[in-house]
Parts: C-alpha cells; sequence; structure tokens
C-alpha cells in the first residue's frame, strides 16, 4: 500500500471512531463511552477557550484513566438528578495533524464539535460548539482515544453539560 | 408594583412565588440590592495585578470594570461612557493605559477623567463643544471599594459600612478562614446560564436540607450529610450566613436515608480525596448578600458569583482559586475534585437541574407560596436539620426592598 492510500485508510478509520463515538453517546449509552479510551491511562478533559487562552489549568471534567472515566458514566447514570435530554453530536473537519505512529504514541488528531440538546417540549439548542484535540492510538483492531481535549468556544454554558462531548 | 403584589402574613415562613418571576421587583431588585446598600463581589486583587490591569464584571446586571490605576488603586467603573452611554471597554480582560469609546472616541485615564475629546474646538474655528462643557463634570461613574485579603468589593452607596461591619465578627471569621491574607491565585474558570432567578440559586446555598437528599453522591460517599456534624450561622440582619459540614467520609447507616443511597462506588477515588487545610469543617459554604457564595468544599476553594439575567434567570459565574506558592499535589486535588462542581459537576448538575423546575414552577403558579417551616425562627443553629439561613435572607430582602 502506498503512503497516500495509507493516510486515506488512516483517516476513514479515525472518523469512524468520531462516528461511533457521537452515536454511542447520542443513543445515550454512556457507560460504553469509556469503551472508546485506551486501556493504557487515558486522559479526558473538557474546558473552555477562555480557561486555555488564559493559561489556566481548570477543566470542567477531568478523567485520568479508565476507572475514572467509568466513575463518572456510573455516576452520571446512578447518582446525577438530570431531566431526561437528548442529545446530537455533530462532528465534522477531522483531520490527523501527524501521520506515523498510531501503532505506538498515537497520532495527533483535530476535528469541531457542535453538541445539541432537547430537554421537554423545547427544541434542541446548542449547549457547545468548539474544537476537540485528540491522540488516537490502534489498541487491537481497533482505534482509540488516548488522549481527547475538548475545547469549548463559548465563555457562558447554557444550564448544565451533563454528558461528555 | 401592583397592589396585588404583597407579602403573605406567615412572613420569612413563606416566599411568593412571584419574587422569582415579577419583572416590577427584578427592577426594584436592581435599584434597591445591586445599586443600593450592598457590598457587591467584582474579583481578586491577583487577577488585576499590574497598574492599567482591568476586568469587566458585573454589580447586579450593570456592568463595571475594575481596574488598578496608576498609584495601584483598585477602580470601580460603570462601564459606561458618559457621551451617549455606550459601553467602552469591550474585552473581558487587559492592560490599558487608557479608555477609549469608540463611538465618538472619547478617552479616560485611568483615574476615570475625560482626557480628550475629539473636535472640541471643532474644525477651522466652526463647531466642537460648547463653551459650558465642562470635562471635569463628565469623568466616568465610580462605585465605593473596598478591598480584604485580596478580594474586592463595590457599591453604588457612598456611605455604606465597612465590610468588616457589613459581614458582622462570625461571618468575617469564615471569609478569613479561606481568606486569610495568602495571596489567592486563580486556576481557572466556569461560567454557566441557569433558568432560575438569582435568590433561587443564592436560597440553594443556605438551603441545609437539600444537600443530603438531592445529591446522592454527597450522601454516598459522606461528603456532606445530615448526619454529620454541622452547623448554621447567620450575620447581622439575615443577610449573610454560612452552612459548616464536616465530612465523615464513612458509609451512610443503613437508618438514615437508605432508599436515596446509589448502588455504586468509585473506582477512582482521586475526584474526592481530600487534604485537611482548615479548622471547623471540610465544607463552609458562605454566601454574602447580595449574590456571592463562598464556597470551600473539600480543597475546593471558589468564588461563584450570580449574577441575575432577568427574572428567570442568572449567572453562575466561578472563579476557582488556590494559593500562591502551594504545593503541586494540593493543586492537583483542587483540579480532580472539581469535576463535582460547575456546567459538568456531579453535584451542581443536580442543582441547576432542580433550580429550573423550581423557576418552572413559579411560572406556571406565581401567586404560589414556598413553605419554609424547617425549624424555628432566622438565627444559628448547630444542625442542618433547618431552614433558618433562607428566612434570614428573606427577612434581609423585605426590609430591603419594602415587602
Amino acid at each position: 500500500m502506498d503512503r497516500k492510500t495509507e493516510y486515506r485508510d488512516l483517516v476513514a478509520d479515525a472518523e469512524l471512531l468520531y462516528t461511533l463515538y457521537a452515536e454511542a453517546l447520542d443513543d445515550g449509552d454512556v457507560l460504553r463511552w469509556p469503551s472508546f479510551f485506551t486501556d493504557d491511562l487515558p486522559l479526558y478533559r473538557i474546558t473552555t477557550r477562555e480557561n486555555v487562552e488564559r493559561g489556566m489549568e481548570l477543566c470542567l471534567v477531568l478523567c485520568e484513566g479508565q476507572a475514572m472515566l467509568r466513575d463518572r458514566a456510573i455516576a452520571l447514570q446512578k447518582t446525577v438528578m438530570h431531566r431526561r435530554r437528548i442529545q446530537r453530536r455533530i462532528v465534522s473537519g477531522v483531520r490527523l495533524l501527524t501521520f506515523d505512529g498510531v501503532e505506538g504514541d498515537g497520532v495527533k488528531s483535530r476535528a469541531t464539535f457542535a453538541l445539541f440538546e432537547a430537554i421537554g417540549d423545547e427544541p434542541s439548542r446548542l449547549i457547545a460548539c468548539g474544537r476537540s484535540t485528540d491522540v488516537i492510538v490502534r489498541q487491537g483492531n481497533e482505534l482509540k482515544f488516548k488522549d481527547r481535549l475538548c475545547v469549548i468556544d463559548s465563555r457562558v454554558v447554557p444550564d448544565s453539560l451533563v454528558f461528555p462531548i | 408594583m401592583p397592589s396585588t403584589l404583597a407579602w403573605p402574613v406567615e412572613e420569612s415562613r413563606r416566599v411568593p412565588a412571584w419574587v422569582y418571576t415579577d419583572p416590577s421587583i427584578y427592577a426594584l431588585e436592581q435599584e434597591r440590592i445591586f445599586g443600593g446598600r450592598s457590598w457587591n463581589y467584582v474579583g481578586l486583587t491577583s487577577e488585576i495585578p499590574r497598574p492599567g490591569d482591568f476586568l469587566q464584571t458585573y454589580v447586579g446586571e450593570h456592568p463595571v470594570v475594575v481596574v488598578r490605576d496608576h498609584e495601584s488603586r483598585i477602580r470601580v467603573f460603570v462601564n459606561r461612557c458618559t457621551h451617549r452611554g455606550s459601553q467602552f471597554c469591550l474585552e473581558p480582560r487587559g492592560n490599558t493605559d487608557v479608555f477609549l469609546c469608540s463611538y465618538h472616541q472619547w478617552t479616560y485615564d485611568l483615574e476615570g477623567t475625560v482626557k480628550s475629546v475629539p473636535f472640541r474646538r471643532g474644525i477651522g474655528g466652526k463647531g466642537g463643544m460648547s463653551e459650558c462643557f465642562d470635562p471635569a463634570r463628565h469623568g466616568l461613574e465610580q462605585l465605593k471599594v473596598a478591598e480584604r485579603h485580596g478580594v474586592i468589593f463595590a457599591s453604588y452607596a457612598t456611605d455604606l459600612e465597612p465590610l468588616e461591619d457589613y459581614l458582622g465578627p462570625s461571618i468575617l471569621s469564615y471569609f478569613d478562614r479561606v481568606c486569610d491574607g495568602r495571596p489567592l491565585q486563580v486556576i481557572g474558570t466556569m461560567r454557566h446560564r441557569i433558568t432560575a432567578n438569582w435568590k433561587l440559586q443564592v436560597e440553594n446555598l443556605k438551603d441545609t436540607v437539600h444537600a443530603a437528599l438531592l445529591h446522592a453522591f454527597f450522601v454516598k460517599f459522606g461528603i456532606w450529610r445530615n448526619d454529620q456534624n454541622t452547623e448554621v450561622k447567620v450575620g447581622p440582619g439575615g443577610a449573610s450566613s454560612v452552612l459548616v459540614s464536616t465530612a465523615s467520609f464513612q458509609p451512610i447507616a443503613a437508618a438514615v436515608n437508605e432508599a436515596i443511597t446509589p448502588d455504586f462506588d468509585l473506582e477512582d477515588k482521586r475526584i474526592i480525596a481530600y487534604q485537611r487545610e482548615f479548622e471547623h469543617g471540610t465544607g463552609a459554604i458562605l454566601t454574602i448578600w447580595p449574590n456571592l457564595i463562598i464556597l470551600q468544599q473539600l480543597n475546593l476553594l471558589a468564588m461563584r458569583h450570580v449574577r441575575p439575567a432577568g427574572p428567570n434567570a442568572c449567572i453562575k459565574s466561578w472563579t476557582f482559586f488556590g494559593y500562591e506558592g502551594e504545593p503541586p499535589e494540593l493543586r492537583k486535588k483542587r483540579l480532580m475534585q472539581a469535576n463535582l462542581l460547575g456546567p459538568s459537576g456531579l453535584i451542581t448538575i443536580d442543582d441547576n437541574e432542580v433550580l429550573a423546575c423550581a423557576q418552572d414552577g413559579a411560572t406556571a403558579s406565581p401567586f404560589a407560596n414556598s413553605v419554609l417551616e424547617a425549624g424555628k425562627g432566622s438565627g444559628n443553629a448547630d444542625h442542618l436539620m433547618t431552614e433558618s439561613a433562607i428566612r434570614a435572607f428573606y427577612d434581609c430582602y423585605r426590609s430591603v426592598m419594602g415587602l
């Protein structure tokens, strides 16, 4: 396989990872969310552009390791009170910033996201949009996120950001 | 105000729902509470360390700019050009020598004085400002400023008592417990707009009873629970109060709320891993009249400013902080525990949701009353089975609002 074909295949695989990830969360299957991350020390963060620009470390969500991802997923299901919400994630502009290393330390990837949500009789509204910077590695036959950093554009989030981006 | 808006005869044991929904009440609050005799939180001194540093914030719904002037004094200006009323400061924060209004390019120095007015003498001897125009009379409107241990407050009232007297000794001691003079260092912010009146949000932090019922996460992990060592303290006139709790981190006894304890355990306890920092309680939630919450919960320290955004919404603005030069392990604990708070907080989400439901209830039935009959009076208690801090808030509210 030439290098161009190899690259295209990798991009297609990465896009599929994003699609399946969004699909699982949109289906309300938050318990499957950790399975999209590597077994080995994955990192998941949500923060705001404001915090990033100010060099502030604080995140809205900070999960280090599979156990912490699972804890958040289960807590959202079992301990957190929230109204039923229907969510839709639009992911576009997936771009690999690096090419080599998907079998090793991973390739760096970037994508744009938008998260919409409908509660009760209200129409869907935009909860957050922004850009993620991710590290993707091959684990077995599948691609997984080793690092996913979601940076929200807006300074103010409407209500709550209950489920992961 | 329509004459139908009369407070129930039970006084502060009832709260009529129209206080959360009525536009005339909201307008009166802006005038009498935020525009009146109140110390309003506007920021931390460490956010504007150098002369010329500024940040934008709000007193009530009024936009203000907090500035460190050339003499290193802190000033708070109304963000309104005195010419045609445009907001002159458009950046959330920054450093400047001068404020320039984009509309007609009036400029103000860091002391708020008009520095220049374009075409003041007109062009070619024609036009320009009239002889009776005196720039000295058109400086920026400034608020009175108070600062204590790195925390800045502002007031529209020029003759307001010092912050220390406003808080009273008991509340002040809890203020000083966290803001003890060590330099406070901001570690990040979170902001969210919730669909609830600002008072519902402030009351929520005075509502002792809900914490151990609604917040299953707290209950499960023994962080905030009614069977633990707890107390309520109320400041002068009921305006400010503090709820204090000491976490046991022990599993709940079967007799206490077994039904709400979820079948769930954390695999990774780092999000609640706590290091003792303060005496008297593992959590002290201080609410300062009118709309500041100083939150200390485990190692989480935050200034939570509740900005009114119309009768039916408020914007919660959280400034998380630690202390300058603190050990990295402690900083890491704060960052980990932040998973509990804010728009994605495993605790805060509960509150956002119920407050939205409470607002919906108030909107649907503005002439219904909420009932505050847990415990008696509006004073201190050595337990949390009382709604005294909320009644105290409404004692103060009714007096300021004339209701």
